[in-house]
Parts: C-alpha cells; sequence; structure tokens
C-alpha cells in the first residue's frame, strides 16, 4: 500500500523542540504520525495529550488508527489561555 | 451571625433583670473643705480602726495628710497602703488586704481616683468573701455579700468608681485586666471636696476628665438606659464641656474642680447601670497589657469608635448635641459635630490621635481580649467583631485604616488646583476590596446623576489594591475608572504597570481626579505632597518621551491619541497600559498629560504566614501547564493557532472565526521570527510579555488581541506591520483593540460602499499612516477615531458594527463559544472578554467544555464574572485566576476524567449556580486551589474567605451596573446582529444563542427582564439604595 504525503504541524509547546514546525512525512494514520513526531525529538508526554486537528477537524488522540490521506495536514496543538 | 444575636439576648435579659438588683447611691459629701467632716462620720459608726487605700503619688504630695491626722485625732486608728499602682494589680488588693486584717481595721477609706477606689474595693471583696479569690469574683454578681463600710474620697474627675459597680484590676500572672461588678461594690459613702483636685496637673485633669464624658456617652448610646442614667448621662456631658476646659487651664477655679467632680460621680451613676461599651473594652485592654492610662486610652479612643458607629448612633449623638447647643440639620450632621467638638476638645487640652507603645504583634491579642471583654456583656450599639477591634488598634499606632492600605485618598481637582481629601464610608474597603471595586463605589457615591464623559464632573478614580506590595505574586496591578467617552458608561480598566505600587508608597490607596484644568499639567506626588506642575513641554510627546521627561516615579502618560479625544485613546504606565475604554481621552480632556509618584518609602511588611502562602502560590503558577509553559514561552500570542483550530480567530470584521493565513502572525511565527526574550509586570514570575525586535531596537512585542485585532480580522498577514502598530500604538496612547476593530469596521463599509474610505481589506501598506491620522484626528482618522458605534451611526452599517455598548470586541468570534458570547453582551464596561468572564479558556482553549452549547454557559458565565471581578479588586493579574483549572485537567486533555470533566461541568449549572447564590456555604479557604481570598486576609488581617470573596465580586459587578444604569443603560445587553441574527450570515454558519442564555443569567443574578437589579438582590448585597 503506498504511503499518503502528509502535513504535521507542531503549535504550542510541541512546537518548541528545536526542529521544523512544519514537516512533511509519510504516513497512513494518525498513529503513524505521532510516532515519526516522536522520533523527530517532539516530546512524547506532549504527544500523548496533544489535541490532533486532521484538516482542521478535530480528531480524538485515542484513534490512532484513524486513516490519513495523501494532501492531509495534522495539526498538533497544547491547550492555552491567555487574554 | 448567631453570636450577635445571643450577645443581644444576653443583654435584654441582663437589662432587665438588673431591676431587681439591690442598686443604690452612696451618701454623697460634697463641697469645697468637706472632707473635714468625714472623720466624724467614721467615728459616729463606732469604726475604731481604718484601712486608707492609696498611692505613692498622693502621699508624697501630702493630699491624705490632713486626713490621716484628723482620723487620728478623732481616736481611729489609720493603717495606711499606699503601693496601688496605677492599674491595681491582684498583688496590690492582697497587701492591702494583709494590712487591713493586721490591723484588725473594720472600714476601708480608698483615697485617690480609679486605681485606689478599685483596689480597695477588691480588699472590700475580699473581706466579704474570704474564701473567694479575685480571679473567682471576676465578672458579674460575685461577691453578692456587703463590703465593710466603703468610703470613696475622689481626688479625680475622674472615674466615677465612688458610685460604681465595678472594679477593675490587673491579673499580673496573664496581663489580663478585668473588671468584677457587683452593686456590693458600690462605696457606701463618697466624698467629693474640689479641694483635692486643685492640684491635679493638667493633662491628668485632661485625661480624667474625658474618662468620664466617655462613661456618659458609652452609657447613652448603649442599649440599657433607664431615665435617670440617661439624666445622669446628659448632666455629665454638659458639665464636662462646660467646665472640663476650663478646669484644665486654671486647675485653681474651685466651681470647675467641683462642676468636674459632680460630672464624674454621675457619669459613674450612668454607666454602672447602663454599661461602657467598646470604648472602654478597648482601652482595658491597652491598660491591661501595655499599662496605658485609662483616661488617656479612653479619651484617644472615643472619637474613633463613635465614628466607626456610623448611623447607629446618630440619633443618640444628636441629641446630646441639642443638648449643648451644636447646630446641624440633620440628626447625622449633629453627630459628626459632636464627635468633631470632642475631638477638637482632646487637641485643645493636649491630647492625642494615637498612642505610644502599640506594635503590630501586640494586635490579635489585644483585639481578643477587647472583644472578649465587650461580647456578650456591654450593650453597645453595635457589636465589634475582632476585626473592628483590631481596626482601631491599627490607627491608634498612627497606622490608618487596615493593613493592606494606607487609608488616604487624595482629591485633586484640576479646576481650583486644590487637593483634598476624601473620606471612604465605613466598611468600603470590606466590601468593595481595592481596585476596580473600590473605584465603582467610589464613583457611585460621588455621582447622583448621569455625567457627560467629557465634562467637568467626570472624574477619574485611580485605584490601588491590598494585594500590591504584599508580595502576592503576578498581583501589582492597579485600576483607572471613569466614565467612558466610547460607551457613556463606566469603564474600569486595569494595569500592569508600576504606578499602582509608586502610588502606594508615596502613601496613597487612591487618586479622584475631578475638574478640568485650563492648560496642559500634570501631578507629581512624593513625599512632600501632591502638586501640579505645567506640562506644556510634554504636550504632543509620545508616552515614552513623556515618562521619560517625567523624571523618576512610577508614572501615567497619556500620547498624542488622549491629547486628540481619541475616544479609545489610552493611558500607559511603563511599558504596560490601561487600554480599554478611553480613559486615555479623559485624562486628555482634562488636560491632564499624566501623572507621577515618586516615594522612598515601602509598602508595610507582611506577616510570615504571607510569605509562605506567596513561595506555595508561585510554585504553583510555574509548575501550571498555562501560567508556567505556556504564558512564559509563548505568551498570550499561543492563542492565535488555538482559536483558529477552533474556529474563534476574529476574521475579516468577524465575517469569519478563522483566517487562512494565521501562521503567519501565529504565537509560534512570533517566537521563531522575532522573539528576544520574554518579559513581565513587576512582581510576576509567569512573565507573559514579549520583547521583539523592530529595526535596530528591541520593544515591546504584541498580546494575541492586537495579533488577532490588527492582523485577522484585517486580513492583515504581516507580521512586521503587526508589531510596528503595536509600537506605534503604545507610542500614541491608543487601544489597539479598539483600533483594530474601528479599522476592520471602517474597511467593510468600504468594501461595501457605505463609506469611501480607501481601507482595504488584506491591505496592510497604509496602516501605519491611518494610525498616525487617527491619532491626530485627521482625514478619515477622525472619524475612525469615535469607534465602531460612532461611525455606524453616521455611515450606517449597523448590522457588522461589532461593539456591545459602544466598546469593541476582543479577538474571541463567540459564535464558537457560546458563553463568551454571553460574556461579551453582559460585561458592564461594554464587549470585553475578560470582564466578561472568559468563559471561553474553558470552552475550547484550556479546557475542552462544548462551546456549542448553551447549557450550563449562565452559571459558568456569572461564576466566572464575579471570581475575576473580585481577583482584579484584590489587585492579581487574572492569569493568576487560569492557574485555578486543575493543572492536571488542563494538562491531559485526552485522559478520560479530563474529557468526563469537560462533558459534565455544562451540566453543573445548577450546582454552581446554588453555590453562587448561597455563597455563604464556600465560608472557608482552600489556599492551593484559590489563593486570592487567603492571600487577601493575610494582607490585610481582616476575615476573608472563598464566599466573601465571590460575594464581593458580585457586590462589585452590581454596583458597576447600578452607575451604568444612572447613566442610561436600559436592555443594554446585546450583540451585533453578525454574531445572533441569520438574516446577515453565510447559510450554517453559527449563532449566539444569546436571548436564551441571557434570561437564564438574568435569573441566576437576581435582575429583572432589562438587566436592572432588582431591589431583593441589591438588599442581599448590602447595596439598598
Amino acid at each position: 500500500m503506498e504511503m499518503a504525503t502528509v502535513k504535521i504541524k507542531l503549535f504550542g509547546l510541541l512546537s518548541i523542540y528545536g526542529g521544523p514546525r512544519t514537516v512533511s512525512v509519510q504516513a497512513n494514520t494518525v498513529g503513524e504520525a505521532l510516532k515519526i513526531a516522536g522520533a523527530m525529538g517532539v516530546d512524547k508526554s506532549l504527544l500523548k495529550e496533544a489535541l490532533i486537528f486532521v484538516n482542521d477537524r478535530p480528531v480524538r488522540n485515542s484513534r490512532r488508527t484513524y486513516k490519513l490521506n495523501d494532501g492531509d495536514e495534522i495539526a498538533l496543538l497544547s491547550p492555552s489561555g491567555g487574554g | 451571625m448567631l453570636f450577635k444575636v445571643y450577645c443581644r439576648a444576653f443583654q435584654f435579659i441582663m437589662k432587665y433583670a438588673a431591676y431587681v438588683l439591690p442598686w443604690r447611691k452612696p451618701v454623697l459629701l460634697e463641697g469645697e473643705g468637706c472632707l473635714k467632716e468625714l472623720p466624724g462620720r467614721i467615728e459616729k459608726k463606732g469604726i475604731k480602726s481604718i484601712l486608707l487605700v492609696t498611692d505613692s503619688t498622693i502621699m508624697s504630695l501630702g493630699l491624705a495628710d490632713t486626713l490621716i491626722s484628723n482620723l487620728i485625732d478623732a481616736g481611729i486608728d489609720t493603717a495606711v497602703y499606699d503601693k496601688t499602682v496605677p492599674n491595681p494589680t491582684i498583688i496590690n488588693i492582697e497587701e492591702a488586704l494583709t494590712m487591713y486584717h493586721e490591723n484588725e481595721c473594720k472600714g476601708i477609706i480608698a483615697f485617690g481616683g480609679g486605681s485606689p477606689m478599685d483596689c480597695a474595693k477588691g480588699v472590700g471583696a475580699r473581706v466579704a468573701r474570704p474564701t473567694k479569690s479575685i480571679r473567682q469574683m471576676k465578672g458579674l454578681l460575685k461577691v453578692i455579700f456587703r463590703l465593710p463600710p466603703l468610703y470613696a474620697v475622689a481626688t479625680t474627675a475622674g472615674t466615677g468608681s465612688e458610685a460604681t459597680v465595678a472594679a477593675v484590676v490587673v491579673d499580673s500572672d496573664t496581663q489580663e485586666k478585668y473588671a468584677l461588678m457587683d452593686p456590693a461594690l458600690i462605696p457606701h459613702e463618697a466624698v467629693l471636696d474640689p479641694l483635692l483636685t486643685v492640684g491635679l496637673p493638667p493633662i491628668v485633669t485632661a485625661t480624667t476628665g474625658m474618662d468620664a464624658l466617655t462613661h456618659a456617652i458609652e452609657a447613652y448610646i448603649g442599649n440599657s438606659n433607664t431615665n435617670q442614667t440617661r439624666a445622669m448621662a446628659k448632666e455629665t456631658v454638659k458639665l464636662v464641656f462646660e467646665n472640663l476646659y476650663k478646669a484644665f487651664k486654671n486647675g485653681k477655679n474651685i466651681t470647675a474642680r467641683a462642676n468636674m467632680q459632680r460630672a464624674a460621680y454621675y457619669g459613674g451613676i450612668a454607666f454602672t447601670r447602663a454599661y461602657v461599651g467598646n470604648v472602654h473594652a478597648i482601652a482595658h485592654a491597652l491598660g491591661g497589657k501595655l499599662g496605658i492610662a485609662h483616661g488617656l486610652a479612653n479619651a484617644v479612643v472615643l472619637p474613633y469608635v463613635l465614628d466607626d458607629y456610623g448611623a447607629a448612633v446618630y440619633k443618640p449623638l444628636a441629641e446630646l448635641a441639642d443638648l449643648l447647643e451644636i447646630p446641624g440639620s440633620t440628626a447625622e450632621k449633629k453627630a459628626k459635630a459632636l464627635i468633631s467638638e470632642i475631638s477638637n476638645l482632646n487637641t485643645r487640652m493636649g491630647i492625642p490621635e494615637t498612642l505610644e507603645g502599640i506594635s503590630e504583634e501586640d494586635i490579635p491579642s489585644l483585639s481578643d481580649h477587647a472583644y472578649k471583654e465587650a461580647n456578650p456583656t456591654y450593650p453597645v450599639p453595635v457589636i465589634f467583631e475582632r476585626e473592628d477591634f483590631a481596626s482601631v488598634y491599627y490607627r491608634l499606632m498612627g497606622k490608618s485604616g487596615f493593613p493592606g492600605y494606607t487609608g488616604k485618598i487624595a482629591n485633586i481637582n484640576l479646576t481650583t488646583s486644590k487637593v483634598s481629601k476624601f473620606t471612604l464610608q465605613k466598611d468600603d474597603l470590606k466590601n468593595y476590596v481595592g481596585g476596580k471595586g473600590l473605584a465603582a463605589k467610589i464613583i457611585y457615591s460621588t455621582l447622583d446623576s448621569k455625567v457627560e464623559a467629557f465634562s467637568e464632573e467626570n472624574p477619574i478614580v485611580i485605584t490601588t489594591s491590598p494585594l500590591n506590595g504584599a508580595h502576592a505574586p503576578s498581583s501589582s496591578r492597579f485600576n483607572i475608572s471613569t466614565i467612558s467617552p466610547l460607551t457613556g458608561l463606566l469603564v474600569s480598566s486595569n494595569c500592569g504597570g508600576d504606578f499602582g505600587l509608586s502610588l502606594r508608597r508615596a502613601g496613597y490607596d487612591a487618586l479622584i481626579i475631578s475638574g478640568v484644568s485650563s492648560k496642559p499639567k500634570y501631578i507629581k506626588i512624593n513625599d512632600k505632597g501632591i502638586r501640579l506642575y505645567d506640562a506644556s513641554s510634554m504636550w504632543g510627546k509620545s508616552t515614552s518621551e513623556a515618562q521619560e521627561m517625567m523624571g523618576l516615579g512610577g508614572k501615567l502618560v497619556i500620547g498624542q491619541a488622549g491629547e486628540n479625544l481619541v475616544r479609545y485613546a489610552c493611558v500607559a504606565s511603563a511599558e504596560r497600559v490601561s487600554g480599554r475604554g478611553g480613559v486615555g481621552a479623559v485624562f486628555g480632556y482634562k488636560n491632564l498629560k499624566g501623572i507621577v509618584a515618586d516615594s522612598k518609602s515601602t509598602i508595610a511588611t507582611i506577616s510570615d504566614d504571607s510569605k509562605a502562602l506567596n513561595i506555595k502560590w508561585i510554585s504553583h503558577l510555574r509548575n501550571h501547564p498555562l501560567t508556567g509553559k505556556q504564558l512564559p514561552k509563548l505568551g498570550t500570542s499561543a492563542l492565535v493557532s488555538m482559536m483558529q483550530y477552533n474556529g474563534l480567530l476574529a476574521t475579516k470584521n468577524y465575517s469569519s472565526g478563522q483566517y487562512k493565513d494565521f501562521e503567519s502572525i501565529s504565537g509560534e511565527t512570533l517566537l521563531e521570527n522575532h522573539l528576544v526574550k520574554n518579559s513581565g509586570c513587576v512582581s510576576c514570575p509567569i512573565r507573559c510579555g514579549r520583547v521583539v525586535k523592530l529595526g535596530g531596537a528591541e520593544v515591546k512585542g504584541p498580546e494575541l488581541e492586537t495579533l488577532g485585532l490588527l492582523g485577522s480580522n484585517l486580513c492583515n498577514n504581516n507580521m512586521d506591520s503587526i508589531i510596528k502598530l503595536n509600537y506605534l500604538c503604545d507610542e500614541y496612547g491608543i487601544d489597539t483593540i479598539s483600533f483594530g476593530g474601528s479599522v476592520g469596521f471602517a474597511m467593510e463599509l468600504n468594501e461595501k460602499r457605505l463609506w469611501n474610505n480607501g481601507l482595504n481589506f488584506g491591505d496592510s501598506s497604509s496602516l501605519e499612516d491611518l494610525l498616525k491620522l487617527v491619532a491626530t484626528r485627521e482625514g478619515i482618522g477622525n472619524d475612525i477615531a469615535d469607534g465602531v458605534k460612532e461611525m455606524a451611526e453616521k455611515y450606517g452599517g449597523r448590522e457588522f458594527a461589532m461593539h456591545v455598548k459602544g466598546m469593541e470586541l476582543a479577538a474571541y468570534d463567540p459564535r464558537a463559544a457560546q458563553g463568551m458570547g454571553l460574556g461579551y453582551a453582559t460585561a458592564n464596561r461594554g464587549g470585553c472578554h475578560l470582564n466578561g468572564g472568559y468563559t471561553v479558556v474553558l470552552e475550547g482553549l484550556g479546557l475542552r467544555v462544548n462551546g456549542s452549547t448553551t447549557i450550563g454557559k449562565a452559571a459558568l458565565t456569572v461564576f466566572f464574572q464575579d471570581l475575576m471581578e473580585a481577583a482584579s479588586a484584590a489587585g492579581s493579574c487574572l492569569f493568576t485566576t487560569y492557574a485555578v483549572l486543575p493543572a492536571a485537567l488542563v494538562k491531559n486533555p485526552n485522559k478520560f476524567f479530563t474529557r468526563a470533566a469537560c462533558f459534565l461541568l455544562p451540566y453543573m449549572g445548577g450546582l454552581l449556580h446554588f453555590l453562587h447564590n448561597h455563597a455563604g456555604l464556600l465560608g472557608l479557604n482552600l489556599p492551593h486551589m484559590l489563593p486570592h481570598p487567603y492571600a487577601v486576609k493575610l494582607a490585610t488581617r481582616r476575615n476573608m474567605n472563598i464566599g466573601q470573596f465571590i460575594r464581593a465580586g458580585e457586590r462589585i459587578y452590581n454596583i458597576e451596573r447600578l452607575v451604568n444604569i444612572r447613566q442610561g443603560l436600559t436592555d443594554g445587553d446585546t450583540l451585533p446582529d453578525r454574531l445572533k441574527s441569520p438574516l446577515r450570515n453565510k447559510p450554517g454558519q453559527k449563532l449566539v444563542a444569546l436571548d436564551k442564555m441571557l434570561k437564564k443569567y438574568y435569573r441566576i443574578r437576581g435582575w429583572d427582564a432589562h438587566g436592572k437589579p432588582t431591589k431583593r438582590r441589591l438588599k442581599k448585597l448590602g447595596l439598598e439604595q
């Protein structure tokens, strides 16, 4: 099966790990994408509790088998507050 | 509350039980030289051996010599005990008792002032009850049996002890001063010979005279009077006012001396039946613990306590004023005039307003003693809590008011250039805490009808808070309130700059600026006082230049925008601003360029408890994901991306909640490409501020609101331009939110051809020039400077005029967060996210409560609005309230317990509603969860718990609303059509279901259908009009 080429976009505390905030990777599921991000050096505990949006749609982090298609964007965010 | 009921019940019973007690008046011997007759009277009783109780001063003055030789001549053996100390001790009594028995005495002469008399009574009591110790006879009716013949010879005027049931003694072991009270202790005969008082030094004359006055007044204003006690009290008051000063000035004035003795005697008769009150309780504790003379203590304390009683004593004090022919048109005026006369009398006789020897550590135990003495026994007009006693002790130290406050508010009139003192009403600090709360109360009390923002009558009220300088983290914030030129309503504008601390150091809790200056001025406040200076050289300068020119100290300044009355001009303090509502324009209208406060003093010391709480609180903030990680690392700018994905990011004048180019203006981009470091307000460990590069310089970086309103809202994806605009807005002194909102509206007016102004969404190139035009009110800038509401009146486009009550909205699009929509609609100062309760932090940002549902949102909004209101009034940054959201929930959005909690929270609306309206149930402190009320308690040494804190917040919210209603607000809790009307929106676009939530909101708040607080709710909050 061909791997989908997707974009992982890191935001919030997840983005501060010393690497690029946006990467293009090969992944078929959300789970795979998260694994790759972890391998890149993104904090694994933050990844576990990341808020996930695939193409602007919220996807529960536990749905690791959520299928990704070519060209999808996976945004990973951490909670924030402000004014 | 229950305790007060108990006290009143006790006093009621005592009052009526007293009718059956064996009251008597001593047989009176009075007149010049009447002392000569005493030995004869004693001899007639068959007494052959008598104990004379006195003190060493009297013996050394030889006052008793004639009497003693006359007694001996009459064949009466006289044992003299002269070791009584000023506050007689049990040791004195026991020594004198030994002498009594050794000499087989059959009677006692008390010769002197109150101390020998009380000592003598103590001896008599011990003779009457040989098996009981003095300690055991403490309190009421413990003596009962008849004393040996007791003759009281008064050498002062005085305690009235010659007529009273009380003997006040000091237990040297416990340092307690307490009273034995029993009609058996009333002396059998009293001798009032004015010749004995002729030699009294003026200060003793003064203080003992004021003691007599205190007896009379405390008796008269108490709840246990009889016709006789009232008559006696009145007689005393009259005699004191007519004779005390005369006796003070000329000790040899026999008539004045005799009248003062009579006054003391009548005063004794009055108070021994009608009791004394809180003044005596306070004075006794000072006497027992610190040895401060009784008369002096009473004299100094009396005016404070009468003042504190307030309306409860207007009537009786007015009656006394009438007796003295003190004029006044109302009971209140007469009462206050009388208190003033009492203070004057003190001053004329050299009695001070403070007392030496009290230190702060003493106050808790002093207050405790006073509280226990007064309650339940004394039928006082107002029952004092320990903190009420503490307040008096603090003032006696020379520290005005409570800790946590300076007790001074200055009123600066720019029209007359005069500075005067502003006095709060009693309990204002307790009920409104400080900051925006106190400001709202001041404005409510000062204005009695509608006032225009640009008018002489509009006051600027600048208030600090009790946590300022109390070493509570992130709690140095202060507030500027006034009637807003943008909304015509009350605006409270909060600021994290250092002006508040400087103002406190200079000795002021608050400033009230009234009137209008004819020329540009600035105000300087330092240890020399408050003065106005010419500001013409500063006029036209930017905020940073003006601050520079004002020299050392904490400053407030306006820029050109304020000078030109831009309706959303702000005030700068260091690099922070009092941003919203156009407070800067009111400064400009008053020709006030700014204020500088400079003082070398420090803010009052804090207790060890405060230090411990401070450490824990800082640690909590540092460990919380929002305040310890996101805000320091990314600042509020982190929200751009979060809002984008939640559909909350106001885009293109709120036509949408998402911006396709959001990444160009995100917090992550700011961090990567522009950030130099973070920064923070004074005393803040969160440090959410940004420092960024601009050209070659380092300047303050943009907050979330600015990124939204000048970025996505204008379809501006140019971060450099936003950074520049942010900098310029600060320099001109303009609110970035209202500016962005106004420009966005102008762009849509242009797009829809309602106003040809040349401004286009997505075109950032002209924005810098536009900002200048706005700040100087030139060209199209003149219209934009008036804000969205005014522009809509002029050009139309009301359906997309994004303001509430005239205030432009913040960057959150509330269609994806229903609670935030309700918050915008109901916030007292207009479309504000923070004053609105900031429920959006629950609805997707910090937690994930369903933003689309209206369930529970009304309760959450009310709860958080009031909590934040109180936190702001206490002086804390609202970000400290985010740390109230449990870290475990915030950090773990995906865990089951978090998802469950977020799901359930809306359904807890009923519980929140209940707790909010029964805040008494939250009468405890949980410093780990909500540190603020506990911190306020430690800083002010006054009771404050979670329930009282929230109640204070509710009270403040309501009084702000009352001001607004007076300013003409009716049915003002609305939202722009774009946010709630389907007609102006894209098909399928979410809307805010405001009406539904508003009904619930009003019900929880106890307001009517028009948003007006009901009488019932106002009564509950103590706000009856």
